[in-house]
């Protein structure tokens, strides 16, 4: 294959991404909305606080991620608007680093453009590129490091040490489990350098154990906690994987990743084994074991969807090996029917694309119709107001007060674990719980603690927040707070309620 | 006609049928039965037409949808007698439908095997594309939707069987099987009509094409001449028994300028860009399925009988996607293409070429072949799973919204009332009320379908109940005919509102039912009107009984 070819084909791929992503959209998740308020206070001169005034907490899911978005808000972006497309940017990067992984690895094109575009145009990293959250990032920095170490292993230079303890450091610092990474870095590193590089990569080890140290040191002396607030509020099944969280509301992509895994696992027992494979397949396995036990209500995962690139890195081998190697030239109809194979595969990618998209959607209408609404709606009200929600993420951005976190095992808002306790204690000005129904509201089970509490405030709005089951959003504001006047008018109307009455509209 | 190119007796021992051919096919038939299963029960609003037509039928009426008035607004005339004879012998077309879908399924299955025989080189071949059958989800979902789609699937593989044997050995008994072939599928959908005439024309001009001459040019016109007089004998006694040339469906589509542009823009949104409600784009599915055919032709190289069939069989299936491109279609997974995936299938199994000798030895579950297998389980899983998901909507709207409609109507309503209604299907189907088709693109009226929908022909109909298809519970949007029905002074006299009753969550789609004045209803029987989906809580209407604990 010409370096021109192998160009167009990056830029197919890179096409590829762009147009799907575009087409999906933002997908507004909720973690992400809690690391702009983090970032919203640290640019304001708060510190890392989920609430101005309140002690630092962990409750973000990545601090490089808080910082990066940080910096945009002190540039004066807005970030919830710029975030994504920075993600947009990232998932390109990662799309160039794999083609030089993959092409590496390959014998002939086939073996790596497949891959490439089935990763460009896979459903998890058009999501996860879109979502303005720190995956695609955490994905680039792991993939930097497979990268690196395959570069050293090949020929070892300082300036490429010095990249991987960077990539390595980088990911400890976004991710509470990049920890991991960086200790498989430091087992590999020193395995794969020769005599004359042994010093820079013994050096690197020590910059990186280094910094593992000095970061978690200053992060448990900040919080008080080793494990941050965002890993113990996640804790849980990952009911994503195998079902679908709610009924027909997400598709199972477990059965999605566990392809991806299989054929990861073939293309290491079959491949060379190199450094960067060895990397990314033991980083890949034990965070894909530990974001099982994590919930992930996002469409496509996108706590697994970080790892997809190191997973595809040995694919090529797998080709080689179980379709055979195929170095001599082939004739026509066998090249045009491989050709035709490749193309079905990367069909049925782009056909589960779309179809995750469906399920974006609805997360964007609830974001855009309801919880974004709302909480411009309560901003209005009233400036300084004080709320408290088990939906800590879009509502208390975009309401912009100070909010108590109802989540089991939160410490957001207020340090009290007992959050029927701290929730009585507050006293806030509004309580917004999510619960099913439009007129007669059936709370989840969770919500029965706060009961009490809720008998000294009545009850203002139900907004739809998904079709499914009527989930909607119970507003409640306290007794002595009177509703503002113009409730009626300007009160947003949630999914599916933008006109009162008897309308005709357009057959379909 | 070509000549033969191949005999049976040339056949190797290798493609003759082992043990391990039939571990194969017993192994497929299993995954296919339990495929189906998983996804039943879907039973699609239309399947009830056809059902209510087969019982007019059994029960002495003709065909129609309401007793006495004869009407073709079925589009599956076999299925229908079928249907028909089931209910005869006693059988309650709700529950058996899906079971003789999966009888028709296992035979195209068994069909599928004898083709794929002759086409590969060992056994171990056969598992991946009858795997791939057996496992996928829009096909197996059409199995076992109470339709035609498993008939008609089945009788596509049997006209490429019939094919196939005719290219190997021409004989009258092949001839007259391609016929009759032809002629069933004709009578089981409207587009069959086009098939033998299709496959005659491409088997004569591949036979031109090589300078084979016209030696089997008789027994084309065997095929023809059974084809022809017994579409001509159905077609006149169909002509005379309803009076029209055409069905009713095909008058009452002629509402747009353009109405062809107007399907196919819809069909790419609904085939690629999104399914409709709570569903997979599902054209990428069909169109993968396409690309891995096309690889199988044309890696078949040998002028072999079994090439003849692979092109032909692919041929017949982009006719048809071409024919289906003008008709919308609304229903999960491509309800009109299901029965393509057999047709898909068979040149598939050439595509395996590609893949190395190692695939296919002694212990295959450690070459390429298990990984294979395990991605296909995974993918069809996932496929089976998206589409098990959908059909629980529609199985949920019928338990929680049309039935209980239907029995309450069936209660509240004398049996010889008039139902006007949209959805023609179950509401009907299980209320026995005689129904106007109400739809701006009705079915079973035919009035509506040749002159449109009139607010003067519907209020001169006198329907004891009106029934309005609209999106929202508590307020009502809705198709503008509709609306103006419901706005007229003479209906707003004339018609009380009874109620709503939700029959799916996503954008609130209810039912908005009327009745007629003249209609008393008891306060029991208002008290007991159906609340449909996921409205058990709507009784009782309070945030404080909740809180109570109530």
């Amino acid at each position: 294959m010409t370096a021109r070819t192998k160009l167009w084909s990056v830029i197919a791929a890179l096409a590829l991404l762009v147009v799907l992503a575009l087409w999906t959209g933002p997908v507004p998740t909720e973690s992400a909305y809690v690391s702009y308020g983090y970032a919203r206070n640290l640019a304001a001169g708060h510190g890392l606080v989920f609430n101005a005034g309140d002690s630092p907490t962990e409750g973000y899911p990545s601090l490089l991620w808080v910082w990066v978005c940080a910096a945009m808000f002190a540039a004066g972006l807005d970030a919830p608007g710029v975030a994504p497309y920075l993600s947009l940017l990232l998932g390109a990067l990662c799309v160039v680093l794999l083609f030089d992984l993959l092409r590496r690895r390959a014998e002939h094109g086939a073996q790596w453009v497949a891959p490439l575009l089935l990763f460009a145009s896979s459903a998890a990293l058009v999501m996860v590129s879109m979502t303005g959250a720190d995956a695609p990032l955490f994905s680039l920095l792991l993939l930097g490091c497979a990268w690196s170490l395959d570069r050293i292993a090949q020929r070892p230079s300082p300036v490429l040490v010095a990249l991987l303890a960077l990539a390595a450091v980088l990911a400890i610092v976004c991710r509470f489990e990049g920890v991991v990474a960086a200790t498989a870095v430091a087992v590999l590193l020193p395995r794969v350098v020769r005599a004359r590089g042994r010093r820079h990569a013994l050096a690197a080890v020590g910059v990186i154990a280094v910094a593992a140290i000095l970061y978690h040191g200053w992060r448990v002396a900040t919080f008080g906690a080793f494990v941050p607030d965002f890993v113990i509020l996640h804790l849980g099944v990952n009911d994503g994987v195998f079902q679908h969280l709610q009924p027909f509301d997400t598709v199972p992509f477990g059965a999605l990743y566990l392809i991806v895994a299989i054929l990861a696992a073939v293309g290491f027992k079959l491949g060379r084994r190199s450094a960067g494979e060895r990397f990314g397949v033991t980083v890949a396995l034990l965070l894909g074991m530990l974001y099982l036990v994590m919930e992930d209500p996002t469409p496509g995962l996108s706590n697994h969807a970080a790892l997809l690139a190191l997973a595809i890195v040995p694919w090529p081998h797998v080709h080689r090996a179980l379709l055979g190697s195929s170095n001599q030239p082939i004739e026509r109809p066998r090249r045009v029917g491989q050709s035709l194979l490749i193309a079905a595969v990367l069909l049925i990618g782009i056909g589960l694309t779309a179809d995750n998209r469906g399920t974006i959607q609805r997360f964007q209408e609830s974001h855009l119709e309801t919880l974004r609404p709302l909480g411009e709606w309560l901003a209005d009200w009233r400036s300084n107001l004080t709320l408290a929600t088990d939906r800590p993420g879009a509502l208390s951005y975009f309401a912009n007060g100070k909010t108590l976190d109802l989540r089991e095992r939160s410490r957001l808002g207020a340090a009290e674990p007992d959050r029927a306790r701290a929730l009585a204690a507050a006293a806030p000005d509004v309580i917004l719980l999510a619960a099913r129904g439009q007129t007669k509201i059936i709370y989840d089970p969770d919500t029965e603690r706060f009961r009490g509490t809720l008998r000294g405030y009545y009850f203002v709005a139900a907004l739809r927040m998904a079709w499914s089951h009527d989930r909607s959003v119970i507003l409640h504001a306290r007794n002595d707070i009177p509703p503002p006047e113009n409730t009626h008018d300007t009160f947003p109307h949630g999914i599916g309620l933008p006109f009162f009455g008897y309308e005709s509209e357009r057959p379909e | 006609m070509p000549k033969p190119k191949e005999s049976p007796r040339d056949v190797t021992p290798e493609q003759r049928p082992g043990r391990a051919h039939f571990v194969a096919l017993v192994l497929a038939a299993v995954v296919l039965v339990a495929s189906c299963l998983y996804l039943t029960p879907f039973l699609p609003d239309d399947t009830y037409i056809s059902f209510r037509y087969a019982e007019n039928l059994a029960n002495g009426h003709g065909l129609s949808f309401n007793p006495g008035e004869p009407l073709e607004a079925y589009s599956n005339f076999l299925w229908v007698l079928i249907c028909a004879a089931l209910y005869r012998m006693g059988m309650s077309l709700p529950a058996v439908a899906a079971y003789i879908g999966i009888v028709l399924a296992l035979c195209g299955l068994f069909v599928l095997w004898l083709l794929y025989r002759r086409r590969v080189s060992h056994p171990r071949q056969l598992v991946l594309p009858l795997l791939i059958y057996a496992t996928a989800g829009p096909f197996v979902l059409y199995v076992v939707s109470g339709m035609e789609s498993a008939l008609f699937g089945l009788l596509l593989l049997l006209l490429l069987y019939c094919a196939s044997r005719l290219y190997e050995r021409p004989t009258t008994t092949a001839s007259l099987g391609l016929g009759v072939a032809g002629l069933l599928l004709a009578l089981t959908r409207p587009e069959g009509v086009i098939v033998l005439p299709v496959a005659l024309a491409y088997m004569a001009w591949d036979a031109r094409r090589r300078g084979l001459g016209v030696g089997g040019g008789r027994l084309a016109l065997v095929s023809m001449a059974v084809f022809a007089l017994g579409y001509g004998a159905y077609t006149v006694w169909r002509v005379g028994y309803f009076g029209e040339w055409l069905p009713t469906p095909f008058m009452s589509k002629g509402y747009d300028a353009f109405p062809f542009l107007t399907a196919w823009r819809k069909n790419f949104w609904q085939y690629f860009i999104a399914g409709s409600f709570y569903e997979a784009p599902y054209g990428y599915f069909y169109a993968a399925l396409a690309l891995t055919s096309m690889a199988g032709v044309l890696l078949t190289r040998a002028r072999d009988a079994a090439g003849d069939v692979d092109r032909l069989a692919l041929l017949l299936a982009f006719v048809l996607a071409a024919v289906y491109a003008n008709f919308v279609d609304w229903m999960p997974g491509m309800r009109y293409h299901a029965p393509l995936v057999g047709l898909l299938c068979l040149p598939m199994v050439r595509a395996q070429r590609m893949l190395p000798e190692a695939w296919w030895g002694r212990k295959p579950w450690r070459s390429g072949l298990g990984v294979a297998l395990a991605l296909v389980i995974l993918m069809s899983g996932y496929g089976l799973y998206r589409l098990k998901m959908r059909s629980g909507i529609v199985t949920q709207s019928q338990r929680e919204c049309m039935i209980p409609l239907a029995e309450w109507l069936r209660e509240v309503v004398p049996p010889n009332s008039l139902l006007a209604i949209g959805d023609v299907g179950a509401v009907p189907y299980y209320s026995g009320l005689r129904t106007l088709d109400i739809h701006r693109e009705s079915l079973t009226d035919p009035r509506i379908a040749r002159e449109g929908f009139t607010v003067d022909y519907v209020l001169q109909r006198q329907p004891q109940i009106v029934v309005f298809n609209v999106r929202g519970v508590f307020a009502a949007k809705m198709d503008p005919l509709h609306y103006t029905l419901g706005n007229d002074e003479r209906f707003r006299k004339q018609y009380r509102f009874m109620g709503t009753v939700r029959h799916a969550w996503y954008l609130g789609r209810s039912y908005w039912v009327f009745m007629h004045m003249d209609g008393a209803v008891r306060l029991e029987a208002l008290d007991r009107f159906p609340i449909g989906v996921g409205m058990e809580h709507r009784r009782g209407f309070s945030v404080a009984d909740e809180e109570q604990g109530q």
